[in-house]
């Protein structure tokens, strides 16, 4: 380890800046680090090792899709970049999971990849207090003290030192990568980038601990040369809904109460809703015309007897590959191997962009030599003539392992130093930016000595995701699942806002209109949910015939509206044929509406489970704790719990290892030592 | 209400009185549920069941309450079924304890009933579903410790206690599920995470057509769960006859015989445990151990369509304890041989527990009991009833038939644990409740299957499984990641 007094002795290299936070990496999380903490008036410096590939997506030209969705939606409430971008580089939108109900609802667009990378450039450039630097950091700098590492800054290849506060590293897939394809490897980061040296060595200085993990994407192709006759056609939702919140201008909340239709509403609620929620809320001037479509298609036997014969050319199945890769992305050799009965796997045919004929073959992963890839490409419907334009690779990069850092992505062991994205162990794009955000707000928070930000499991899939990283680690590329989210009844994509924009207000990334927009919004629901629980219907000829219309039962004594709307073939906009102040064309607040209503009795159930598990997430262990010396602790839990010191005793219970006996016996520590 | 334990606090096995405890935020309303002041309901007691043959007044309880009751004081009722002080189950005495002035800390009640397995079982039962759960090992003595009842130095004993006990009861668990029933316990999870992964991978790759969820046969699946976990969960209720004893119940006309027949059984056996005076006109319980076997003998009030309110009262209770029995004991007159069958249709109702069949007064009949028409009769019954264990001709007067009957009770009892599906596939109270409610909330997912959404029936699905999981202890997210991936292949 060098420090910053030591390397300045040595001609060559020089003092080339000095910044509150730098941040080495300009890829997703990067990019919403650097700005979340500049954004609260810091000094920031982004480096990336190409200008042209800042905010690259190296894999799928895609942002959201499930879990994933609802992190970018998390993103835009605590007033991140990603979503606002994506929805103006989209060039097809999607929400899926429509008919799956609320909770997993899960927005989707494919992106304009090179204009996203452009866009997302010149924000960055924009931005106050920001410098977007082209540098490869190779170092980082610092003294050992008796209270452990004190980090001073970073070296850059040519020779600047720069001294930080704060390092942020947002590595992605680069540090030491490999890219692999049949019987060819070669030292390269994605899409023929260099890869990153020295500063995995670096890491392994300061004593973080590394793994090796791989990951892989698939053969594009040109537009021109695919036989649409033989491809379906998946076109994208009409329904302007945007990744972003957009709230009504407070102009517009004035607006001409309709007359209700001899319907009793309560007087003052009438007014109330008169003042707080406009007909009308055309938020965003979004159009939906000019979508492009994705095409779908299969692979055959023919493609899969390929495979099965070379498979003695396969680095992965040969041992060349020893990075561990994720499962939930398997390459198409893998799917063939592990699920031989299958005699098709489906393909998605996706554009990359307006302004190119390069389109993304989503399902055929692989490292398999460029020669194979070619060869069980032309036993594809659709794909048959396909014009080759980059082959499918298999990329291992150095990572590391998340369990070295707390549960604000600080690393335990070198104080300001934080790790997010791809580094930590992920895959996605969403997740690492996710984690760049917190990351980002964190060091801003600490260098202004206030507490730091840490989301719960409770509160969102971000939270979800950091607690799994810190406390579980991971021993493959992770992706957010929904089925990893407890409590995803509540982390539904429509409430983010209602969730987080508190948060991201207090931390200074959302702005006072946005704020303000958002405390309408959220009056506005309250206000329908209950004009909805009180409005009174009585069983008249029109209400019964409205039902009846809906294969619903007639009312034979009166109800509210919030009754009708928890039958199932009721919808919210439904019930504007009964009562006139249904809002019809603001799609959040009806999904929102109807969600609080229809659901409520799995929510509340949802809600005292929470408040179950909050009970424990309160009870703190401190962190000077020496578990070693509680003697009634197993061996396995003492270890564990040394190495993870976990922040409360919820988040002990969750790491392997530690048993709900060894829970008690620290609930009885704690109560027994109070601090 | 908060998060309320109970367990009891005396051991089981053979004893006069037991003392269940109950501690919690709101264990004093739980209590008030199952409690009532004042003597057993229905006017008078039968007197010849209680010392000195005093007729006690009927529960006239109006207005007091255990919340109410000052710490420290104890109050005389009875225990009954949840809110409904008519299904009387036990004469008992509850001793109050206020916050912070009880054992925990916290709120708490004990109370103290008669002896006997089949009783402890009953009382627990009746506090779990009033809302209590089962207390984990050390639990009252790890709250004590947490609410300051204990003092510092005791500290690291506590804790080693809750490691030990827990220790000691997951190996417990560990070795009570080896074998079959484990395997049973894994084929029902191994059934649920495939009807979990296939929706959960519908939900996380909406787009492959060929994982797309199908209703139909996600409801298959679902009924197929919920009938294994029912077999699973009769199975241990099975087991659970064998280890805590048998609930047999005495059915038949008025003056057949039913109550002398109880005083041959009892009279003779010298380990009588106690002697309870039921409510009257209704439940006469006996509990013994006869020859190891913990029984509970019920002697109900004759079944006949009756004017007078308080005897249907009596009729009411009969029928739902025959319910309730896990053994019918049938008692016909040999008065009337040729009346035999058609009494034992009207008495059994259509219920198919088993029964055995006592032929009474047989010392009054003698002539019937050696003819074939006895033997033709028992045929014909037995063709018609094929839970039919056993017919016994005795004279409960005269003391004949009954060794024969004991017999029959033991040899019954015993071929529960050889026939299949009789596994106590789980001992802990704890765990029981564990199965049962899990057993409740996939019984809940068939019935609102079509009205359910993915997202909710996942996790209800989810919750269910949780809660098998909890018996052997694994982590179901973690589990379920694994087992989306091992069965499809999807992804870019």
């Amino acid at each position: 380890m060098r420090n910053v007094a030591d390397i300045l002795q040595e001609k060559k290299y020089y003092l080339a800046g000095e910044y509150d936070v730098v941040v080495v990496g300009a890829g997703h999380a990067g990019i919403e680090a650097a700005l979340a903490a500049a954004k609260q008036g810091f000094q920031v410096i982004l480096f990336t090792l190409s200008l042209d590939a800042v905010a690259n997506l190296p894999c799928n030209p895609n942002i959201g899709g499930s879990a994933k969705g609802q992190i970018v939606r998390e993103i835009a409430a605590l007033g991140g970049k990603m979503p606002e971008i994506a929805d103006e580089c989209g060039i097809q939108f999607r929400m899926l999971n429509r008919s799956k109900g609320p909770a997993v609802h899960a927005p989707r667009a494919q992106i304009d990849r090179r204009l996203y990378q452009i866009r997302m450039k010149q924000v960055l450039e924009q931005q106050e207090g920001l410098v977007l630097r082209q540098a490869e950091i190779i170092e980082l700098l610092g003294k050992r003290t008796d209270d452990g590492i004190v980090l001073e800054g970073v070296l850059s290849k040519t020779c600047g030192v720069y001294l930080a506060k704060k390092v942020i590293l947002t590595t992605g897939t680069y540090l030491d990568s490999r890219i692999i394809i049949g019987e060819t490897s070669y030292e390269g980061g994605p899409d023929n980038q260099f890869a990153a040296k020295g500063l995995a060595d670096s890491l392994r200085d300061f004593g973080l601990p590394l793994q090796r993990f791989k990951t892989g994407t698939p053969v594009r192709v040109n537009r021109k040369s695919l036989d649409f006759s033989k491809l379906e056609v998946q076109d994208g939702d009409e329904e302007p809904w945007t990744f972003s919140f957009h709230y009504d201008e407070p102009s517009q909340a004035a607006h001409e109460s309709q007359e209700s239709q001899a319907l009793q509403v309560p007087q003052e609620l009438q007014e109330l809703h008169a003042q707080q929620a406009p007909q009308a809320s055309q938020a965003p001037h979004v159009s939906r015309d000019n979508q492009l479509p994705c095409y779908v298609t299969w692979t055959g036997t023919a493609a899969h007897e390929i495979v099965r014969k070379n498979l003695d050319r396969s680095p992965l199945y040969s041992g060349e590959i020893e990075g561990v890769g994720p499962r939930y992305c398997p390459s198409f050799e893998d799917k063939v191997v592990k699920f031989p009965d299958r005699t098709r796997h489906q393909l998605f045919i996706e554009p990359t962009g307006r302004d190119t004929e390069e389109m993304y073959v989503q399902g055929l992963s692989s490292s398999m030599p460029e020669e194979i890839q070619v060869a069980f490409l032309r036993t594809i419907p659709g794909l048959e003539n396909a014009t080759v334009q980059r082959i499918g690779y298999a990329i291992e990069y150095e990572c590391l392992d998340p369990r070295c850092l707390q549960a604000d992505l600080m690393a335990k062991a070198v104080n300001g130093l934080y790790c997010a994205g791809q580094i930590n162990g992920t895959s996605g794009y969403e997740e690492a930016a996710g984690q760049g955000l917190i990351a980002g707000i964190n060091a801003a928070l600490s260098l202004q000595g206030k507490e730091h930000l840490i989301l719960d499991r409770s509160q969102a899939y971000i939270g979800v995701l950091i607690d799994d990283l810190v406390t579980k680690g991971t021993n493959e590329p992770y992706r957010m699942m929904s089925a990893r989210a407890e409590y995803r009844l509540l982390l539904r994509q429509d409430n983010a806002d209602l969730r987080l924009s508190e948060i991201g207000h207090s931390v200074g990334l959302l702005d006072e209109e946005q704020y303000q927009g958002f405390l309408r919004h959220k009056a506005r629901l309250e206000n329908e949910v209950k004009r909805l629980r009180q409005t009174k219907i009585s069983p008249s000829a029109e209400v019964n015939n409205f039902l009846e219309t809906k294969g619903s039962t007639p009312l034979e004594n009166g109800s509210t509206l919030a009754e009708i709307l928890k039958r199932p073939e009721i919808t919210y906009t439904d019930l504007a044929a009964i009562d006139g102040l249904i809002e019809t064309t603001n799609h959040v607040v009806a999904t929102s509406v109807e969600n609080e209503i229809k659901y409520e009795g799995y929510i509340r159930m949802e809600e005292r489970r929470i408040a179950k598990f909050r009970q424990m997430e309160m009870k703190l262990l401190p962190a000077e704790l020496d578990y070693s010396k509680i003697t009634a602790l197993r061996m396995e839990a003492r270890q564990k719990l040394s190495s993870i010191k976990p922040r409360n005793v919820g988040q002990a219970g969750r790491i392997s290892g530690v048993s709900p006996a060894d829970v008690a016996v620290l609930l009885v520590y704690l109560e027994a030592h109070p601090s | 209400m908060g998060d309320i334990i109970a367990a009891f606090a005396t051991p089981p096995g053979v004893s006069g009185l037991q003392v269940l405890r109950v501690a919690g935020e709101g264990a004093a309303e739980l209590t008030d549920r199952i409690f009532t002041f004042g003597s057993l309901p229905g006017g008078k007691v039968a007197d010849s069941k209680l010392p000195g043959g005093k007729v006690a007044e009927s529960g006239k309880s109006v207005g007091r309450s255990v919340k109410a009751l000052p710490g420290y004081r104890a109050a005389f009722g009875y225990v009954h079924a949840l809110d409904n002080p008519a299904e009387a189950l036990d004469q008992c005495v509850i001793t109050r304890f206020r916050s912070p002035h009880s054992y925990t800390g916290e709120e708490q009640v004990e109370i103290s009933i008669h002896g006997g397995q089949a009783l402890r079982r009953m009382l627990l039962d009746l506090v779990l579903q009033a809302g209590a759960r089962p207390a984990e090992a050390g639990e009252f003595s790890k709250r004590a410790f947490l609410n300051g009842k204990m003092d510092l130095a005791q500290a690291e004993s506590v804790m080693e206690l809750i490691q030990a006990d827990t220790e000691r009861q997951q190996q417990a668990a560990v070795r009570q599920l080896e074998g079959a029933t484990r395997a049973a316990l894994a084929k029902i999870k191994d059934e649920i995470y495939a009807l979990l992964s296939a929706l959960e991978v519908d939900i996380e790759y909406p787009e492959y057509e060929d994982f797309t969820w199908g209703q139909q046969e996600g409801q298959a699946i679902l009924r197929k769960i919920t009938a294994s976990l029912e077999s699973l969960a009769f199975g241990n209720r099975q087991g659970r006859i064998l280890r805590d004893g048998m609930q047999v119940v005495l059915i038949g006309e008025p003056n057949v015989g039913k109550s002398s027949m109880l005083n041959a059984l009892a009279g003779e056996d010298r380990a009588i445990v106690t002697e309870v005076a039921g409510t009257t006109r209704d439940i006469i319980e006996l509990q013994m151990d006869m020859a190891g076997i913990p029984l509970v003998i019920y002697d109900t009030a004759g079944i006949r369509e009756s004017v007078d309110p308080i005897e249907k009262i009596g009729v009411d209770r009969t029928l739902k304890k025959r319910r309730e029995a896990d053994l019918l004991m049938l008692v016909v007159s040999a008065e009337e041989p040729e009346e035999i069958a058609q009494k034992v249709r009207l008495l059994l109702d259509g219920s198919t527990k088993p029964f055995i069949l006592l032929c009474n007064k047989i010392d009054l009949a003698e002539e019937f009991a050696k003819s074939v028409a006895w033997q033709e009769s028992v045929e014909a019954i037995r063709k018609d009833h094929a839970n039919l264990v056993e017919a016994i001709l005795v004279s409960a007067k005269k003391a004949w038939g009954i060794e024969e009957l004991k017999e029959a009770i033991t040899s019954h009892y015993e071929s529960l644990g050889n026939r299949g599906g009789a596994d106590l596939v789980l001992t802990s109270a704890r765990q029981q409740q564990l199965l049962e409610q899990a057993l409740a909330t996939f019984r809940q997912l068939e019935e609102d299957f079509t009205k359910l959404p993915a997202d909710i029936l996942a996790t209800g699905v989810r919750q269910g499984l949780e809660l098998l999981g909890e018996i052997t202890g694994e982590d179901v997210s973690e589990q379920m990641v694994e087992e989306i991936f091992a069965r499809f292949c999807i992804g870019k």
